[in-house]
């Protein structure tokens, strides 16, 4: 079966958007020397968790976005590799909140060094801020905004001291 | 007086009516209803005691009901009733404020501008606190004796059809209320304005264990409930002007108004009011918002006594 795959690459300060007509066995992205590859993205948020890690396009180096891939496990998803980058524990965090399923894996010369499956805490604490301009965590006190998680997917977290509700959306709007 | 007492509240926290299971809040409304004649004839119970007030917001009621129940129960207050009247206005924060005053006392009532200050408060105080207001959050204390009064004038609280009117964004008591009404079999009625209508997370979490009907309008209304808690349309949280005067005078409840009511409604209101109840129902069997401000010294007596360990 053929099927059309679309991938996004940024690379060098230049972007664009490359059509191909490609069977599954045959997905054209390449392999990186060293950095992360984050897979298992559910489909169609690759983009959000390129924002979330401050991606902007101006890095100089590769960065290539694979959307609606297929896969076995979620049907379709996305992938995003970042070459000359590895993700710190804070950074996965964040790419927990907007793709729950995603797999970090480290790479070192061409090879995965490490494999990790996010996981979104029961306590989110110090990644994000309160929505709410009049929450306390959001004052000068000597406060770390808490979350606690209302529910995975769709995302819905709730804040420990005001209670506010806090969507994807408003996550996205912080980065 | 307080014998018996199957649940212990001694140096617990009040931050927010969530925290409370029904038996909890049902322990906390036999104990005021036991200690009602102490508000009367006075105790010695807390004798040695004192609570400080840290009102960071303007209040009459919450305060000066804090502090008489404090006072009738043999205890002493000590505070300040503005935030220009604190070290606030030098720079101090929230956190540095409760762990000095917290050296003068042996519990805090605290009301502050800000949604989740009284949490705060509680996480750097080593003594109990107790949110007299949170910003447009939460008031527990008000939604208890809210809770007392209606048992008061009603015999029970489950069954009841209760209708909120007025502000119900930015109303913190109604927060409270609604919350704490959740853990008991009532059908509750929301009345106000779309733009103020119930916070989002309120609703999520009534909407799951009890019936909730939101309206517009108070068509129809009056004659079904048997009880309707008004609220003040709070010019103070409106961030922009216009909009609190597209609101403002939105329901005014007066007796013509009534003419349709059930003969043993009860009509609330956590004061102050500006318009929204008339004069005239003042004087109808109705308006029991008057009784509601004692009922605060009540509660806020049993409380002070649950939260200090008095043992007698």
């Amino acid at each position: 079966m053929r099927i059309k795959v679309f991938y996004l690459c940024l690379v060098y300060k230049r972007f664009w958007l490359e059509v191909s007509c490609v069977s599954e066995r045959e997905l054209r992205v390449s392999k990186i020397k060293d950095g992360t590859v984050i897979d298992h993205i559910t489909g169609g948020h690759a983009l959000d968790v390129v924002k979330i890690l401050g991606i902007t396009g101006h890095e100089k180096r590769p960065i290539t976005v694979a959307i609606h891939v297929p896969s076995k496990r979620l049907k379709t998803k996305d992938i995003v590799k970042i070459e000359g980058r590895e993700l710190n524990p804070q950074e996965v965090h964040k790419i927990a909140l907007l793709a729950p399923h995603a797999t970090i894996n480290i790479i070192r010369d061409y090879k995965v060094v490490k494999k990790q499956e996010v996981k979104l805490p029961s306590v989110i604490d110090n990644i994000i801020k309160c929505v709410n301009p009049a929450c306390i965590s959001n004052s000068d006190e000597p406060v770390r905004a808490k979350f606690y998680l209302e529910s995975e997917e769709p995302l819905v977290l709730k804040c420990h001291y005001c209670g506010c509700i806090i969507e994807k959306k408003d996550v996205l709007e912080q980065f | 007086m307080l014998a018996g007492v199957s649940v212990n509240f001694e140096g617990r926290d009040i931050i927010s009516i969530k925290d409370f299971s029904l038996e909890e809040i049902n322990h906390i409304l036999k104990t005021a209803s036991n200690i009602e004649p102490l508000a009367t004839k006075g105790s010695e119970m807390l004798r040695g005691k004192i609570l400080a007030t840290l009102f960071f917001e303007p209040s009459t009621r919450t305060r000066l009901s804090f502090e008489s129940a404090m006072h009738k129960l043999g205890g002493s207050t000590i505070g300040f009733a503005e935030a220009e009247m604190a070290s606030v206005k030098k720079g101090e924060n929230l956190a540095d404020t409760v762990r000095t005053v917290e050296s003068y006392a042996d519990v805090l009532a605290i009301r502050h501008p800000l949604e989740g200050a009284a949490r705060l408060a509680a996480e750097f105080a080593k003594v109990p606190v107790i949110n007299a207001g949170s910003g447009a959050e939460e008031h527990p204390t008000q939604a208890l004796l809210d809770l007392y009064t209606m048992k008061k004038e009603k015999g029970k609280i489950d069954g009841l059809k209760i209708a909120f009117v007025g502000d119900l964004r930015y109303g913190r008591t109604v927060h409270s209320l609604a919350y704490a009404l959740s853990l008991y079999k009532v059908e509750l009625y929301l009345v106000s304005p779309k733009t103020l209508k119930m916070r989002r997370e309120v609703l999520q979490t009534i909407k799951e264990k009890i019936p909730v009907v939101e309206k517009t309008t108070l068509d129809k209304i009056i004659p079904l409930v048997d009880v309707l808690y008004v609220t003040r349309i709070q010019k103070e949280r409106f961030p922009d002007p216009a909009e609190y005067a597209k609101v403002k005078g939105s329901y005014r409840i007066d007796a013509q108004s009534l003419s349709e009511a059930k003969k043993d409604l009860t009509i609330l209101h956590p004061l102050p009011r500006v318009d929204e109840i008339a004069p005239d129902v003042d004087n109808t069997p109705y308006a029991r918002y008057f009784q509601q401000v004692w009922n605060g010294i009540v509660v806020r007596m049993a409380l002070l006594a649950l939260i200090l360990g008095a043992r007698k």
